[in-house]
């Protein structure tokens, strides 16, 4: 893996991309530090593949400008930075007729391996993966989850600098996902991981820097721990007495930064208006204890990516209504 | 490119389609001397009673067979094994998948070319040498020189519509599309040789080729006389692959 780890592995500019009259992108902008690992997220169809297929060059954009490892990216020309990363496909697929084992030498040789780093490397992927029993049957007989796993020791074996992951552990049981994203988290700093996923869970754990995009829109580009601060800043939970539940309910709502009151168990969920979140946790605490309520915990709500995620696309969806 | 040619000559091997090509031209090859020799016996067998009678076979009878099997039933299993070299990958993703590592275009419809010709070129010289060895030792000699005018001859030929093929399979979706519209080229083109043979039109129409396999084998016809189909037939192999690798440059996959 390089060492070179400043500026950027990957720069997307306002990328468009037309399929007829779809409108696949609609101007997408990032940029991927080089030694981070950067979650790309967004709803199916939301225009992920299609990015990622325009940063290896696959095909072509409408307009904008794409970089990749400091390589402008053209269509239809063989990128020199090829040599320098490795992609996994939403659903791996290997040539027909091919064993693990092959697929693997077959990876090796394209990248231009020696033949003893690649057998030493190809043996501790398989063993690693758990693919070592079946390394010399075909990868058509393999199950999706072996095919994921041998997908992922195809990218690892060439030790990429920029490693492009679509959705790759969403086949895989627990065990395999906790390796794999193990793996990654060892990478950071050393090499750049490109990952898109639908399991957001993974992402907040691994990922330094997101970008959510939907319908071939880019709605946010943020740090992970911002984000997550960002939305959780806007939830406080509240617990009170069960027989002052509902007073307090009903109290809150009428509180002007107030946005919805949800019970969650024995506490209540209280979401402030956007950017209302301070004035509101100051303001209710003291209103609540002089209306004689008896707080026994107030505090910012956790929240997971997941709900931030929903959170943001749920903004978008209202921006849009409105416009 | 060496790693892509051992590649493309795995999968070949491995899913048993140009492997089952050479079978073919093989059977014919082992199969057509004997059955020239033995026809007329095997008819009289059959025939008791009946008095046929037939011109002896001769070992151009034998080869010319051969031959003609080769440019009908070999053509036919080649459009079929070959009309998802690209388009097969395409469709699965692989085609993509490699093109996203340190391959180029080129290199990976190249591999597969080279694969293809040297299938057709290597398969087809050593089954002819395979049968002119047979027939000679079965029913006597015959030109070494007109067997091999013919067998270049029908190489070009069946080199055209690999070429055919490979070039639809490369343009478009799926094997299917590929394979049927190479076909509905094949019969066309025999069809339109009942309307051109013999006119002038036919110097330079490539199923003169084939037409002219029996005369080529009988030293009634000599090189020059089939330079002229040979020269648009593998003319237009160039400006298909041409047309093929373009459109693939250009290709979203």
């Amino acid at each position: 893996m390089n060492n070179n780890i400043t500026g950027n592995a990957i720069e997307v500019r306002e990328l468009v991309k037309h399929f007829g009259s779809f409108k696949a992108l609609q101007g997408i902008d990032f940029s991927v530090q080089r030694g981070s690992v950067y979650g790309f997220l967004g709803p199916n169809g939301a225009g992920k593949t299609t990015t990622i297929k325009v940063i290896l060059g696959l095909i072509a954009a409408s307009s904008g400008k794409v970089k990749v490892l400091d390589e402008p990216v053209q269509f239809g020309r063989k990128l020199n930075c090829l040599r320098h990363i490795n992609y996994l496909p939403q659903d791996p697929v290997f040539p027909e007729g091919l064993t693990g084992k092959e697929a693997l030498t077959l990876v090796a040789d394209i990248y231009g391996l020696t033949y003893r780093i690649s057998r030493s490397r190809i043996e501790h992927l398989l063993d690693y993966f758990h693919l070592g029993d079946a390394a010399n049957r075909k990868v058509s007989a393999y199950s999706r989850g072996m095919q994921q796993r041998l997908g992922i020791a195809a990218v690892l074996l060439t030790e990429p600098e920029l490693l492009i992951l679509d959705e790759p552990v969403s086949a895989l049981d627990p065990e395999g996902r906790r390796k794999i994203l193990d793996i990654i988290t060892r990478l950071k700093g050393r090499a750049t991981v490109f990952f898109s996923s639908h399991i957001l869970a993974d992402v907040e754990r691994i990922c330094d820097h997101i970008t959510i995009i939907e319908r071939g829109i880019k709605l946010l580009e943020i740090g992970t721990r911002e984000l997550l601060n960002r939305y959780a800043m806007e939830q406080y939970l509240i617990a009170v007495k069960p027989e002052q539940r509902e007073r307090t309910a009903m109290l809150i709502r009428e509180h002007h930064s107030v946005r919805k009151v949800t019970f969650e168990g024995e506490k209540l969920v209280v979401i402030s208006k956007p950017g209302e979140a301070l004035t509101m946790a100051e303001q209710l605490l003291p209103q609540l204890i002089l209306q004689g309520i008896v707080v026994t915990e107030f505090a910012p709500k956790r929240t997971d990516l997941e709900e931030a995620f929903f959170a943001v696309l749920e903004e978008n969806h209202k921006k849009e209504q409105i416009v | 490119m060496k790693t892509l040619l051992l590649k493309e000559l795995r999968w070949n091997w491995r899913s048993f389609r140009y492997p089952a090509f050479l079978l073919v031209v093989l059977f014919f090859a082992l199969l057509d001397p004997p059955m020239t020799k033995y026809t007329s016996e095997i008819i009289t067998y059959f025939a008791e009673g009946l008095a046929i009678v037939m011109p002896d076979p001769t070992p151009e009878d034998a080869f010319v067979a051969y031959l003609s099997d080769v440019s009908q039933i070999g053509i036919l299993v080649l459009i079929f094994v070959a009309m998802g070299s690209v388009s097969r990958e395409k469709e699965t993703g692989v085609t993509g998948w490699i093109l996203s590592k340190p391959v180029s275009r080129w290199q990976y419809l190249a591999a597969k070319v080279i694969v293809l010709y040297l299938t057709i070129i290597l398969g087809i010289l050593g089954c002819s040498t395979l049968a002119y060895l047979y027939t000679t030792t079965l029913l006597g000699t015959f030109s070494l020189a007109g067997a091999a005018w013919a067998t270049m001859s029908l190489i070009a030929f069946v080199l055209l519509f690999g070429t055919v093929v490979f070039t639809f399979s490369t343009i478009l979706k799926s094997p299917l599309q590929a394979g049927g519209l190479t076909l509905t080229i094949f019969f066309l083109m025999g069809i339109l040789n009942l309307f051109v043979a013999g006119t002038e039109a036919a110097r330079l129409y490539p199923s003169t080729l084939i037409s002219q396999l029996r005369p080529l084998v009988e030293g009634t016809t000599a090189l020059p006389e089939i330079a002229e189909p040979l020269a648009v037939s593998l003319g237009l192999c160039a400006l298909l692959l041409f047309l093929a690798g373009r459109r693939f440059a250009r290709m979203e996959l």
